[in-house]
């Protein structure tokens, strides 16, 4: 059976802008729909909630009684390492609710990749074995009609894998141009994958990409429900790559971080 | 599945490859017909606009599919007249605006007048302007009012205003303002907010490309809960009714 794996999704309601169907039911029915069968997930109101285990809690209750529409669905819990309890609350979410990595929203928590908290937080994840996922961007800047974000500096994302060593690391939320400022730390990493919500490119973006960066560091993210994964599959159905490159793409490649972790719920 | 794609560019300074580009992305969706308008910087001198046409004139002569969307920067006052019955008479259909001016500038009339006269739709740019943008984005509001001041003249509002609620909700009630849906990265929910408040007679399908890969933008529409009727309009059969 062919993996495909979303490596970017999130369930409940994002504050910003009312969208419909935003449970995990609603999450597998859609991805399920489009040939998937994983997907890493978190909730949104974790990223907004200062109290943010409850909402860990209850997504984990929500995975738990899925359908299982989709084969394989990931916990990672979202940390503000910016918080002095993140450690805390986050070593009591790998007991309790068996998270299977960590979620990074520099951009909503307003604190940088070369911050001292961060670098904390990498040793942490060490230790709990926990792949981390940095949210670089979540939404364009020109968009955002309440509260304008911080971005995340993109020359600090080359300073940021190296100090990570070969620790599992998923970037999302980067832009096609940005990957050329990165594109030798990711030669030299095989532990850094890139997702695809933000790459909306140019015209046979993919093909373009393969000068800049090898396909197999590229995973599949769409930012759902925020963003639609039509739109990344689209691209990647349409290009002009060999089929291994698309089955690393939709899933191989990211199954060599998630691979021997758990699968959300209690351990 | 039949496209026509509403929105595109060739920029001057990689003119030879937008156009290889774009012809290449005709034959491969393939699309029944490409809207294309030449761009360069914010506010171009009268050389310049004439060589933007240029560009996009050159890619219109390669491919019976293309059809120009002139530009003009209003700016240059004594160039606007002369600029466009030059390039209408090479055959451009449409005109589009930029950021040289806000869509309500006083400048734009001129322009506005030409179009009226000769039956050519206007594009124009539009992004929300939000921390630190230049007014010059182009607010929806400000082509809500040139609408409501020119109901004769029809008006596309490009990339929904990137904040598409705003944009969509600006032009409603609007019948001459058709909206696209171009560049963006893929937000759940444009294509419906738009169809739902506009009518899917009302939303056209463009990709900004090279600026945004043009499946990425199918995506929007794949993506939407549209019916069979619904996604032939806003992927071609608007367009086909609405633009020369």
């Amino acid at each position: 059976m062919t993996t495909w794996i979303d490596a970017n999704a999130w369930s409940g309601q994002f504050p910003f802008r009312r969208i419909a169907g935003t449970t995990v039911e609603e999450l597998e029915r859609k991805l399920s729909r489009l040939g998937f069968t994983g997907a890493v997930l978190s909730p949104l109101e974790a990223i907004f909630q200062e109290d943010s285990y409850g909402a860990e809690e209850a997504l984990c209750h929500d995975i738990q009684g899925r359908t299982e529409q989709l084969q394989d669905v990931w916990h990672f819990k979202v940390v503000n390492p910016a918080c002095n309890w993140w450690e805390r609350d986050l070593r009591k979410s790998v007991e309790a609710l068996g998270v299977s990595g960590i979620r990074l929203c520099p951009t909503f928590h307003g604190y940088q990749l070369a911050d001292a908290c961060v670098a904390d937080l990498l040793v942490a994840a060490g230790e709990l074995n926990l792949p981390v996922q940095v949210m670089c961007k979540m939404q364009d800047w020109r968009i955002e009609w309440m509260m304008a974000t911080s971005d995340v500096e993109i020359d600090q994302v080359g300073p940021f894998l190296e100090g990570a060593g070969d620790h599992p690391l998923i970037l999302s939320g980067l832009h096609t141009t940005d990957l050329r400022g990165v594109s030798k730390q990711l030669a030299e990493r095989s532990n850094v994958l890139v997702d695809t919500s933000r790459l909306k490119g140019s015209w046979r973006t993919l093909e373009k990409l393969a000068e800049t960066i090898s396909l197999d560091r590229l995973c599949f993210g769409s930012l759902w429900p925020i963003n639609l994964p039509d739109c990344p599959l689209a691209q990647i159905g349409a290009a002009d790559i060999p089929q291994l490159q698309k089955d690393a793409i939709m899933g191989s490649s990211i199954m060599r971080i998630l691979g021997n972790g758990p699968k959300g719920g209690p351990a | 599945m039949t496209v026509i794609d509403a929105h595109t560019h060739v920029w001057l300074r990689r003119a030879e490859n937008d156009r290889r580009a774009l012809l290449d992305c005709i034959e491969s969706v393939p699309l029944k017909r490409l809207y294309v308008t030449g761009l360069d910087n914010h506010r171009p001198d009268e050389d310049t606009v004439v060589r933007i046409n240029d560009a996009a004139l050159e890619l219109m002569r390669r491919d019976e599919r293309v059809r120009g969307m002139l530009y003009l920067n209003p700016r240059h006052e004594k160039q606007v007249s002369e600029e466009f019955h030059r390039c209408r008479d090479l055959g451009f259909v449409m005109v589009k605006l930029w950021q040289a001016t806000t869509a309500d500038d006083r400048l734009n009339e001129p322009v506005y007048e030409l179009c009226l006269e000769y039956g050519m739709p206007v594009l124009l740019h539009c992004f929300c302007p939000v921390r630190g943008a230049t007014s010059d984005q182009n607010p929806p509001e400000a082509i809500a009012s040139v609408a409501r001041r020119h109901p004769e003249l029809t008006v596309m509002l490009a990339h929904e205003g990137g904040d598409f609620i705003r944009g969509v909700e600006a032009v409603v009630g609007l019948p001459n303002v058709y909206v696209d849906f171009s560049g963006t990265y893929g937000e759940r929910g444009m294509v419906d907010y738009a169809v739902e408040h506009l009518g899917a007679d009302h939303v056209i399908f463009g990709s900004d490309m090279p600026g945004s890969d043009i499946y990425h933008n199918l995506g929007k529409v794949y993506g939407a809960n549209l019916t069979e009727d619904q996604r032939d309009l806003v992927l071609w059969k608007n367009a086909e009714r609405v633009l020369p």
